[in-house]
């Protein structure tokens, strides 16, 4: 027998153990139902005078189909001149993440072609977009509000 | 990193054939590895160390189950290791907060945990490290000696996130010596193609016909709906799947790797024995190799094979995912079994050809209901709506419409699920050589375009 497995097969042992802790004591944010993280976001005026979007939405403007996910939240200006939208994703799992991050990327891209050339505001706020990742979830805001919704959201998945 | 995206097909695939086919041979191997780490590490930042863990500990035990061979006893105790931390992960990970939900339901009370995601594959590596592992102890194989060929074997990446489930047994001449002609190599792009085009042009859009009645209340939509409904899963399933497969085995013969079948035409099957020898063939094989049969198969008493069969179908539905509907729907499949093998088969043999079809056919798509909805109580509900128990009446404008819209789509699909449509392409190119090439090329434009400007692109098999 080689006499250096015994202590590699423990190593490791000790090794997966010490991932697993880490993994636990840093990976993800607590297990939030959407609904409370919908309603930490509607606090802000800003995004409950937005219109609320169904699963007929999310996948007409991201391709996404809302079965695959813990939770969406979206919320979408009604006005056709206005980008303002909002949208939280709880993914399954973290593989989503490419999916739901090229959906957003897509989206962002569709909206600069449709405002491109006279909607300079629009154009701006597009290019200035937020897309964050926190563990399972993804948030996605166009809003000169923004930044305050991501705050909003940040502070609403760590309570 | 999915195959079916534009990042993998013009950035990643090019520059990972470039590098295998530039590299002199004997570190072809390594740039593979190496490669596959990144196409993991893609989505998985993270659980790239998990998979290299799993990769160096399984490594390390196939050598030490080798080394203790003469001390059965010995080599048994490692194998007990080996096996035990190798399910502790995928448990760990997998199943432990469906234990603990369980639990909590049980006893009513609150045990709290951490939801930690799925990682990606680590059912089929997993699998495959424990075929790996067995076949050592069996004596079957040797433990490989090249860290990096073994590193290759698991991490692979064309198979390495939806399978087949590639046994080491089947893999380990291929991993010291392949080739490649321009032939093999033309046979994996037409696989591929014909993969990506499966995926991304009938099982994408046949997804979203699912989804738009999924989307309804159960018992408010018409009988029509409801089939309409159940039949684009049906079909959306079994494109997504081995369209995936078919791309993972095109990829692999790029590379001089040969995967195994993993479908043969499920749906034409006339029996629910049929069709299980042609669905998902290597995860049958893997559970046949390496449960079933050392339970003892169907050498054993009657009640001892109905248990064997009970245990295969229920781990089954199990690895299919953490969930009770998985587990219903693998013992659903026991029992059918179980009722052909003892009961249905003369009378089966007697039926026309026409009803044997249709009888497995019914009971196929009575089995996506229970898949396909992860609530048993939208299951038995959607059953219901199938089956006349609903207000939306047996036929909706919804249903008509979706049945309208939708009838060319279902038909081409009934045409590719069968060996007809593959029959007709290979008797056109006997004729037309170059109607191969141009078959091809149609296919590979229309997906890519269909990739660019559609961004529907859900995966099933990806959260198993």
């Amino acid at each position: 027998m080689m006499k250096w497995i015994p202590w590699v097969k423990y190593g490791l042992l000790a090794l997966l153990a010490l991932f697993l802790v880490a993994l636990c004591w840093t990976d993800n944010y607590p297990d939030k139902p959407i609904s409370e993280i919908e309603e930490a976001l509607l606090k802000e005026q800003s995004v409950a005078s937005l219109h609320k979007g169904n699963a007929n939405d999310l996948r007409r403007y991201y391709g996404l189909d809302e079965t695959m996910f813990d939770g969406v939240i979206l919320y979408l200006s009604e006005a056709t001149m206005e980008v303002d939208e909002l949208l939280v994703v709880k993914m399954k799992s973290t593989d989503q993440t490419e999916t739901v991050e090229s959906a957003v990327e897509k989206r962002v891209e569709q909206q600069k072609e449709s405002f491109e050339g006279y909607g300079a505001e629009q154009t701006a706020l597009l290019s200035n977009h937020v897309l964050e990742i926190k563990g399972q979830y993804v948030f996605f805001g166009v809003s000169k509000n923004a930044q305050l919704w991501e705050s909003e959201f940040i502070q609403a998945i760590k309570k | 990193m999915v195959f079916s995206s534009i990042f993998f097909l013009f950035l990643f695939l090019p520059l990972v054939l470039l590098a295998n086919f530039l590299a002199p041979k004997f570190i072809r191997n390594a740039i593979l590895w190496i490669f596959s780490l990144v196409f993991y590490a893609w989505g998985e930042p993270v659980y790239v160390i998990l998979m290299l863990f799993s990769t160096v500990f399984n490594y390390v035990m196939g050598l030490d189950i080798e080394s203790r061979q003469l001390d059965r006893k010995a080599a048994r105790n490692s194998l007990i290791l080996a096996v035990a931390v190798n399910l502790f992960i995928l448990g760990f990970f997998k199943y432990s907060g469906f234990l603990i939900d369980t639990v909590n339901q049980i006893f009513s009370v609150d045990i709290p945990y951490k939801k930690l995601s799925l990682p990606i594959g680590i059912s089929f590596y997993t699998f495959q490290t424990l075929s790996y592992i067995l076949d050592i102890y069996w004596k079957k194989i040797r433990a490989q000696k090249n860290f990096i060929n073994f590193g290759l074997y698991v991490a692979m990446f064309p198979q390495l996130i939806a399978g087949p489930i590639v046994r080491y047994i089947d893999i380990e001449p291929q991993l010291t010596e392949r080739r490649v002609t321009l032939a093999s190599f033309g046979l994996g792009t037409e696989y591929f193609i014909k993969g990506l085009a499966k995926k991304v042009l009938l099982a994408n859009s046949l997804g979203m016909v699912y989804t738009s009645v999924q989307e309804m209340q159960v018992g408010t939509f018409s009988v029509l709906t409801a089939w309409v409904g159940i039949l684009a899963y049906t079909f959306q399933i079994y494109f997504d799947f081995s369209g995936y497969s078919d791309m993972a085995i095109g990829l692999g013969k790029m590379f001089g790797f040969q995967f195994m079948k993993n479908f043969d035409y499920p749906y034409i099957s006339t029996s629910v024995t049929e069709f299980w020898r042609r669905w998902h063939i290597s995860l049958g094989s893997w559970f046949r190799e390496y449960v079933y049969i050392p339970l003892g198969g169907n050498r054993v008493s009657v009640p001892k094979h109905i248990r064997n069969i009970l245990i295969v179908w229920a781990l089954t539905g199990l690895w299919h995912g953490a969930s009770w509907n998985f587990v219903l729907w693998g013992l659903y499949y026991g029992l059918l079994l179980l009722v052909e093998k003892y009961f249905l088969t003369p009378l089966l043999q007697r039926c026309p050809s026409w009803v044997k079809h249709l009888y497995t056919m019914l009971f196929v798509i009575i089995g996506w209901v229970l898949f396909s909805n992860t609530s048993i109580t939208d299951a038995f509900g959607y059953l219901g709506n199938l089956f006349g128990v609903t207000n939306g009446g047996i036929i909706d404008p919804t249903g008509l419409y979706l049945l309208k819209t939708n009838l060319i789509l279902m038909v081409l699909a009934v045409l590719v699920c069968t060996p007809w449509a593959y029959n007709q392409f290979k008797r056109l190119i006997q004729k037309f050589p170059a109607g191969a090439i141009v078959i091809n090329l149609i296919l590979w434009l229309v997906s890519v375009a269909y990739l660019v400007y559609e961004t529907y692109n859900p995966f099933l098999y990806f959260r198993f």
